[in-house]
């Protein structure tokens, strides 16, 4: 296995942005490293953006933030062509969208319309305006947050739509030490401001997410995936399960999960441990506590602890 | 380059495995005792497990062609020596055929463990051939039911080797399944018979049990072409028919051949000696018939020097008879009324219209209505004729009903004397004709306190109590004297006869001297040592002057060591004549009288009544009782060892796998990270903290290693590392290391997971 660039600086600079999270922080890089994007669903100011921002200048990215409001049109994400008086032609103002990081705030309010703009560009990695197709950039990662509790005058996700998201996170409060960190850093008296550490650049990003494509799977884990997911369809109370896409999706991200724990090849634990938030976003049903369900579903399949074959050689 | 094993080591393995099973069977079936098989098992267990442990150690290492020779040759004759020393020390032994089968599984083994491929694809047919030919020598369902279950696994592996597309796995069924089929239905019409042929094409040491005691099967079994089970390795030139019709021999040219020829009379031609058996007036007049149905045929008390039977050279082919059932066992044949000038004479025919009656199936009944209440359970006999000539029907003594196949009127059969049936005007019952009798065993003990009165010893009375002309007073006397302060009836008898049993010694040979008066005195007041007809002689002469009702009587006795463990018959010889003395019991109205067979000779007895199950389970918990008693010290101590075993079996089974995960390591070092994981599995169950199925191991024992000291917790989670690496790394990055797992296995007993539980 090649030298990988290493995470640990980029985890620092993530858990000095948005304290006492490192579980949120490691899945949010899983998704980063799996090419996924992630929805955020949480209160307002629990440091979504900041945790955005650190992202974007961790590795180096570009940064774009989409306030959504039911007034927004498609073309004020992906831009627009305006008359060049000088030139007398149309040039394109590229929008917010042809960034590498991209916090879209708030996307339930949003108008489908504009949500749907929002998620070809998520799931083709590009946009078309005025019928010319325009890639994004190869490293290409949305988080888009939506508030729980204020639901008047929203347009919630669609299924579909939410089946282009990795993964469903939310970052819950800090604890009471943590906050009191964050008060005194406030005010100049504790530790001084992020000193500028070494940051990952895109090559490294685009290396690491390469790496987490070539994490290997035996096939008994291969199969434990499956029937966990085939559990999710043919659960009672799950209406709709996981699809292949959805299947894939969950490989991908324990493939990054295996890769940030240190490891080239996927373990039970790398698909249990990234399980909820990757359900999360995707079954629908009648269940009450999504964390009850998937609890349930890790007890219906047994763990595989057959080595798959050649796994431990013969005479 | 080799292609790559088709059969895994495993598999491999388990067909030698299953072979050697096969062996062990069959033999164990045929011996049928108790010892055999724990000595086949416990042996061929040895062999199985110190040849494979031994030779994987060996094959790891080319082997020369010399060494590869010389050890498949040691191992060869390894079980033959080893079965030599068995028979010099334990007298046990085996065939000549069974000695060739498990050389045959040794070099199997052998060659399992060999490096070459070659050598190891060896053991399929070698194994394969043990396996067939192994179960041919065993007979009976049991023997099939482990060839069927081979041949399904052999179809099964076949349908699970790897390396073939499923297309051709459904041919292989395709065939396969028809051709079990086809066997398991062999098998079953031919009544586990399918194999025994195969039996035939193998060298083997040939006779019966009879002959050599180590002979089994093989060719020229003259045992098994006599009794006509049809087998190949029956069919040898050793028995022809002329050699088996030459051997064909009356009741008298038996008797005469193994009691001796009587002495014969001064006055008798030497060309008349062939018939000097006969009695004195017979003898006296030549020209008279000499083997028509007679009062006056008799047996001679004075006779010269038997000839041991033992000492023919193939006595399979001469046996009389053969029996299956309980033994011991009395088969009437002649009965001897009178006694006069030491000559027994045969009784009258005993003439009676109604013999037998119909009851379905060819069965018939006896019209005799036995006494009832003094019989046990019915039991039932086969008796086969071999190549005894008579007429008469060598039954036991109290039957209810008998069977001759396709002889279903009743006028076929007719008593010869009392209580001996004959079939009706056929000369000779044909050698191979199959009797078939349900009987009773008397109960004696119930026998005595029934009457049974002494009747004065006048003339005129029913010759069953009269005494010679010329009686030595000495008996009366000795008698009287056995009997004193005994009350009448059967209490006599039984203390005539038990005294008879201790005051003289059963000697074949012996024989009176030519110049002494009357055998019976010489017996019984010199000597005191004779043979069986002179103790059922001096019975019956005993009792008569005490004035009880008695017979001689002459037929075949089965004592049971007889019996051929591979056929299951007793089988009979001219040594198996034998000579007792029945006593007629007296009958109420409407009863019949029965002549009670009492055995006067030491070293033979009456069969007991078969037990009912009441008295069987009475007769268990008796001896359990005693049992208990004799060995209470014993017995206590293994129940406190087991107890304890019981209350540490956790402790000892964890030991126990702990050994075998070390022994594990160094034998097969690939399979100890698995073998350590389940041993940890193990130590979790035992500890009542098992891990659930859909919990991975690294969040059920993480959390236990979180809870432990930092030693413990590194060790374990190391421990885990290795595990995932050897169950879930496909590119196997970082190799097992032992010393992680030991150091893992070392820390986290049963006692540390139970601590660290939440």
């Amino acid at each position: 296995m090649t030298e990988l660039p290493p995470l640990d600086h980029l985890r620092h600079l993530l858990q000095s942005a948005l304290r006492g999270k490192p579980a949120v922080i490691e899945k949010v890089l899983a998704c980063l490293l799996a090419q996924g994007h992630v929805l955020l669903e949480d209160m307002p100011g629990l440091g979504k953006t900041t945790l955005a921002k650190a992202l974007a200048r961790g590795v180096s990215a570009h940064f774009s933030r989409i306030q959504c409001t039911p007034d927004l049109l498609p073309g004020d994400i992906t831009g627009f062509s305006v008359f060049n008086a000088q030139t007398r032609a149309f040039e394109f103002q590229a929008g917010p969208v042809f960034s590498e990081i991209l916090l879209v705030d708030e996307i339930n309010r949003a108008t489908p319309r504009t949500q749907s703009a929002l998620l070809e560009a998520m799931a083709e990695g590009q946009v078309t305006v005025d019928s010319v197709r325009r890639d994004l950039p190869d490293v290409f990662f949305v988080i888009a947050t939506q508030n729980p509790v204020e639901h008047h005058g929203t347009y919630p996700l669609p299924e579909a739509q939410l089946d282009r998201f990795a993964m469903k996170l939310s970052i819950g409060y800090p604890d009471r030490q943590e906050e009191l960190t964050m008060l005194q850093q406030a005010v100049g008296l504790g530790e001084g401001r992020e000193s500028a550490l070494q940051t990952l650049t895109l090559e490294d990003l685009r290396a690491l997410q390469k790496a987490t494509r070539a994490v290997s799977l035996s096939a008994p884990v291969q199969e434990y995936l499956l029937d966990l997911a085939r559990a999710t369809r043919e659960h009672p109370q799950v209406q709709l399960g996981v699809s292949p896409r959805g299947v894939l999706t969950w490989q991908r991200v324990a493939q990054a999960h295996a890769l940030l724990k240190g490891r080239h090849f996927v373990i039970p634990d790398d698909i249990q441990e990234i399980a909820l938030p990757v359900l999360d976003v995707r079954l629908a049903g009648e269940f009450s506590h999504i964390e009850t369900l998937v609890e349930e579903l890790f007890t219906r399949v047994p763990v595989p602890l057959t080595p798959a074959p050649g796994a431990l050689g013969r005479r | 380059m080799d292609s790559p094993p088709r059969f895994s080591a495993p598999e491999r393995l388990l067909f030698g495995l299953m072979a050697a099973a096969a062996l062990q069977l069959s033999h164990a079936w045929c011996e049928a005792s108790a010892l055999t098989w724990g000595h086949g098992l416990a042996g061929g267990a040895l062999w199985c497990s110190v040849g494979w442990l031994l030779l994987r150690r060996l094959g790891r290492r080319t082997l020369s062609l010399t060494a590869l020779t010389s050890t498949g040759l040691v191992l060869f004759f390894a079980h033959t020596l080893f079965d030599l020393a068995l028979r010099r020390v334990w007298g046990l032994g085996s065939g000549a055929e069974y000695l060739l089968l498990a050389g045959l599984v040794n070099v199997g083994f052998f060659f399992l463990g060999q490096d070459e491929p070659r050598l190891r694809r060896l053991t399929l047919p070698l194994s394969l051939a043990v396996a067939v030919f192994g179960l041919s020598l065993s007979q009976g369902w049991l023997g099939s039911a482990y060839a069927a279950l081979y041949l399904g696994l052999v179809v099964l592996v076949l349908l699970r080797l790897s390396g073939i597309t499923e297309g051709e796995r459904l041919s292989r069924l395709a065939v396969g399944a028809p051709v079990m089929l086809v066997f398991l239905l062999g098998c079953w019409l031919t009544g586990g018979q399918t194999l025994t042929p195969l039996g035939g094409h193998l060298h083997g040491s040939g006779g019966g049990a009879e002959s050599d005691p180590f002979g089994r099967g093989g060719v020229g079994n003259g045992d098994g072409e006599v009794a006509a089970t049809q087998k190949t390795e029956d069919i040898g030139f050793a028995n022809t028919d002329v050699t088996v019709e030459s051997d064909k021999r009356t009741l008298y040219d038996a008797v005469n051949e193994f009691y001796g020829e009587p002495e014969p009379p001064k006055k008798l031609a030497p060309k008349h000696r062939k018939a000097t058996f006969l009695a004195k007036e017979i003898l006296e007049k030549p020209k008279g018939p000499l083997v028509a149905p007679s009062a006056t045929k008799g047996f001679s008390t004075r006779r010269a020097q038997g000839k041991p039977a033992a000492q023919t050279k193939n006595q399979a082919a001469q046996a009389l008879l053969y029996v299956t059932g309980r033994a011991p066992l009395h088969l009437r044949l002649t009965a001897y009324e009178r006694y006069t000038d030491h000559v027994w004479h045969e009784g009258k025919t005993y003439l009676e219209k109604e013999v037998v009656q119909p009851v379905g199936g060819d069965w018939m009944s006896l019209a005799t209505d036995l006494v009832p209440g003094i019989f046990g359970a019915q039991e039932y006999h086969e008796v086969k004729l071999g190549t005894l000539v008579t007429d008469r029907l060598p039954i036991p003594p109290y039957p209810r009903q008998v069977r001759i196949d396709r002889l279903s009127q009743p006028d076929f059969y007719q008593w010869a004397q009392r209580g001996i049936l004959r079939l009706n005007d056929i000369p000779q019952i044909p050698p191979g004709v199959k009797i078939e009798v349900r009987s009773q065993a008397l109960d004696y003990t119930r026998l005595r306190v029934r009457q049974l009165q002494a009747q004065p010893p006048l003339p005129g009375k029913s010759t069953y109590y009269q005494l010679p002309d010329r009686l030595d007073p000495r008996i009366a006397a000795l008698a009287r004297q056995w009997v004193e302060g005994i009350p009448e009836g059967w209490p006599q008898v039984e203390a005539v006869i038990a005294h008879l049993r201790r005051h003289a010694l059963h000697d074949p040979q012996a024989r009176p001297p030519a110049q002494s008066a009357e055998p019976l005195s010489w017996f019984l007041f010199e000597s005191r040592r004779g043979p069986d007809y002179l103790f059922s002689g001096a019975a019956a002469i005993l009792l008569r002057t005490l004035g009880y009702p008695t017979r001689v009587v002459t037929g075949l006795y089965v004592s049971g060591k007889q019996r051929d463990p591979r056929s299951g018959h007793h089988v009979l010889f001219s040594k198996d004549l034998h000579f007792w003395v029945e006593v007629e019991s007296e009958a109420k109205p409407n009863e019949e009288r029965i002549w009670v067979v009492l055995e006067p000779t030491p070293g033979y007895t009456t069969a007991s009544p078969l037990p009912t199950l009441a008295d069987q389970l009475r007769f268990a918990l008796e001896g359990a009782r005693l049992t208990l008693k004799r060995h209470a010290l014993v017995l206590g101590a293994l129940v406190g060892l087991l107890g304890l075993a019981w209350w540490g079996r956790r402790g000892l089974g964890d030991s126990l796998w702990t050994f075998y995960w070390h022994a594990l390591v160094r034998l097969a070092p690939h399979r100890a990270v698995l073998a350590a994981l389940h041993l940890l599995e193990r130590r979790a169950r035992w500890a009542g903290v098992p891990r659930p199925a859909g919990t991975s191991l690294r969040r059920h024992y993480g959390a236990h290693a979180a809870r432990a000291q930092p030693e413990a917790q590194a060790t374990l989670l190391a421990f885990l590392q290795q595990v995932e690496h050897a169950l879930y790394d496909t590119s196997r990055s970082i190799p097992s290391s032992p010393h992680v797992l030991a150091r893992a296995l070392h820390d986290w007993t049963r006692r540390r997971l139970k601590e660290t539980a939440s």
